[in-house]
């Protein structure tokens, strides 16, 4: 069964756009990356999801359950964390979520306890004290705090450092152990890499794309940079069918690969190599690299 | 305090309502206090405005400062009393459900298992307990004050109109109420609803001076609240559900509107 599936699922504000023919299936128990670039329809997509506004067209289950007819039922098994998270600033963070407890959801105190130790994270100070990470935690907290079976995070490690991410990571590694699913919006690559069963691409309203991210890994252009001692012949490097392109610089060499490193890297070992660097592949290098020839056929 | 949508916002404006309690009862309060010595001087003036109707502009309708029923209505109950309540009623019913999106817990507060008619009454329920203590205030301090300083008032008219001043800042609130519900908007849900409010009080006042404006008179909820002093003739039943009438629609097309609406961020 599929945790959430859209048909046709379309919204626009006015005339702009916000998603356009939407058809998405996450399928239970796993976790799911909806990656796209700022303004892609990310956040309209979540909030269509969570009966927080109306599509214009198609139609959406969740946990299947019809979100026309039995959206409040479906609520009640979803942990949702805003893209925009704002709290109710007079509030501690444990009187939120007591607040948060009353309107429906039962909360799970010892996995509150658990959370908010995990986060390090003070429950007993006024919200409108802490700084933006702080309410993120607690944000993060408040969705997890009844376990749903369905967590939908607009962005979530917005504003975590690197050391909550991690503890951000632990948790969801957590959920998926319990069979339980997430469904998280991202613009970063690399975050959704390291903790997404599979990613699905949106672009201008659009899902371009939906991979394992393992499929997804094999199709990166990665671009790595090889400074040698001395300039190899480039006949050295014929025949590795995944090096896409050599660029040489003097002794510089920019590699385009696509797929497996290995047999490059054992292809460039026979020579003396002073230094390499590999890029971080970003959301951009895809749509250009990856998709570019999609588009410019579409 | 946080058991409901209701409580949560009740303890919001409690601070609020406190003081807002406190300022309107003190103040009715000391208008009885001074009454002994404005009745004395209030004839000489009577006698020196000859204009019968500038006179009734002065006193709302009145032409009386002389009679505790008179100088309390002009001093109190014809303008500065309901206009208070109108003030805080428009202020809480505008912001009741666009704050919400203003501050953008929207989303928070609506991804819960509750109905958005839940809201919608829990925050209207809120808005008629907020009138209500604010009325009571009122009552009380006329009710201490009169009896301190010896003011002889009818008290089921007294109580009529306090009901009455209860209807018509309820009314003017749940007008900025449902706009807040409807569109979301609190800017535009006060405003619009000052602006009513404001053009229904002048159509009374001027109602009873230009006999150009009287036939509209009777679209003033004013009117039915104050068309005759009500510390005097009291609060009739018809005058009492009309005003009753603006608060059940605004109520009805809030729960309607909101609940299909997109939620704003
Ligand atoms: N309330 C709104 N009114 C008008 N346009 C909107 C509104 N909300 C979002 N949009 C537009 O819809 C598009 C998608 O936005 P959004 O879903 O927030 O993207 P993302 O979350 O991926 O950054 C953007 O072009 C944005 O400008
Ligand atoms: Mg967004």
């Amino acid at each position: 069964m599929f945790a959430i599936e859209t048909e046709n699922l379309t919204k626009y504000y006015g005339k702009h756009r916000g998603v356009v023919s939407l058809f998405l299936q996450v399928k239970e128990g796993q976790i799911f990356g909806y990656l796209g670039p700022n303004g892609a329809g990310k956040t309209t997509t979540i909030r269509l999801l969570m009966n927080l506004i109306g599509p214009m067209d198609g139609n959406a289950k969740v946990l299947g359950l019809d979100l026309n007819k039995s959206g409040l039922e479906a609520r009640r098994h979803i942990g949702y964390l805003p893209g925009e998270l704002s709290l109710y600033e007079d509030l501690t963070g444990k009187e939120l979520l007591n607040y948060l407890g009353n309107l429906g959801r039962s909360v799970d105190w010892a996995l509150v306890a658990y959370l908010s130790e995990l986060f390090e994270c003070d429950l007993t100070r006024p919200i409108r004290e802490l700084s933006r990470g702080n309410k993120q935690k607690i944000g993060l907290i408040q969705a997890f705090m009844h376990k749903p079976d369905l967590l939908i995070l607009d962005e979530p490690t917005i504003g975590l450092d690197p050391l909550m991410q991690h503890a951000f990571l632990e948790l969801l590694e957590r959920v998926k152990k319990e069979g339980r699913t997430v469904f998280l919006s991202s613009h970063n690559l690399g975050e959704v890499e390291k903790s997404c069963d599979e990613i699905g691409i949106i672009r201008e309203g659009k899902l371009v794309a939906v991979e394992s991210v393992e499929s997804l890994k094999q199709k990166f252009l990665k671009h790595i940079e090889v400074e040698f001692k001395s300039a190899p012949p480039l006949e050295a490097f014929a025949g590795i069918t995944n090096i896409i392109d050599i660029k040489p610089k003097g002794t510089v060499f920019e590699f385009v690969i696509q797929g497996e490193l290995d047999p490059m890297l054992k292809r460039i070992a026979e020579f003396e190599v002073e230094n390499l660097t590999s890029h971080d592949i970003s959301l951009e290098d895809i749509f250009m690299d990856y998709y570019s020839g999609e588009m410019e056929n579409a | 305090m946080l058991r409901s949508v209701y409580t949560k916002t009740l303890r919001e404006i409690s601070t609020s309502l406190l003081w807002w309690s406190v300022g309107l009862f003190g103040y009715v309060f000391f208008s009885c206090y001074f009454y002994p010595v404005i009745a004395s001087k209030a004839s000489a003036f009577v006698q020196l405005i000859k204009d019968v109707s500038l006179m009734n502009f002065f006193t709302g309708a009145s032409g009386d400062f002389v009679t505790p029923q008179g100088y309390l209505f002009s001093e109190f109950f014809s303008a500065i009393g309901p206009l208070l309540l109108i003030i805080f009623s428009i202020g809480f019913g505008a912001d009741a459900i666009a704050g919400e999106e203003n501050r953008k817990t929207a989303d928070l507060l609506l991804s819960n298992p509750i109905t958005r008619s839940r809201i919608i009454l829990d925050k209207f329920l809120v808005l008629l307990t907020g009138n209500f203590v604010l009325s009571l205030a009122l009552w009380l301090g006329f009710l201490l004050g009169g009896h301190i300083y010896h003011i002889q008032i009818d008290s089921l008219k007294l109580i009529q109109t306090n009901l009455g001043m209860f209807l018509l800042s309820l009314s003017f609130g749940s007008l900025a109420f449902m706009v807040s519900a409807w569109l979301g908007q609190k800017g535009l849900a006060s405003s619009i609803s000052t602006l009513i409010s404001v053009i229904s009080y002048f159509l009374w006042g001027f109602g009873s001076m230009v006999n150009s404006l009287k036939p509209y008179e009777k679209l003033s909820l004013f009117y039915y609240y104050a068309g005759d002093n009500p510390l005097k003739k009291g609060l009739s039943s018809k005058s009492a559900l009309i005003l009753l009438v603006p608060a059940v629609v605004c109520l009805i097309v809030a729960l309607g509107t909101y609940e299909k609406r997109d939620i704003r961020i």
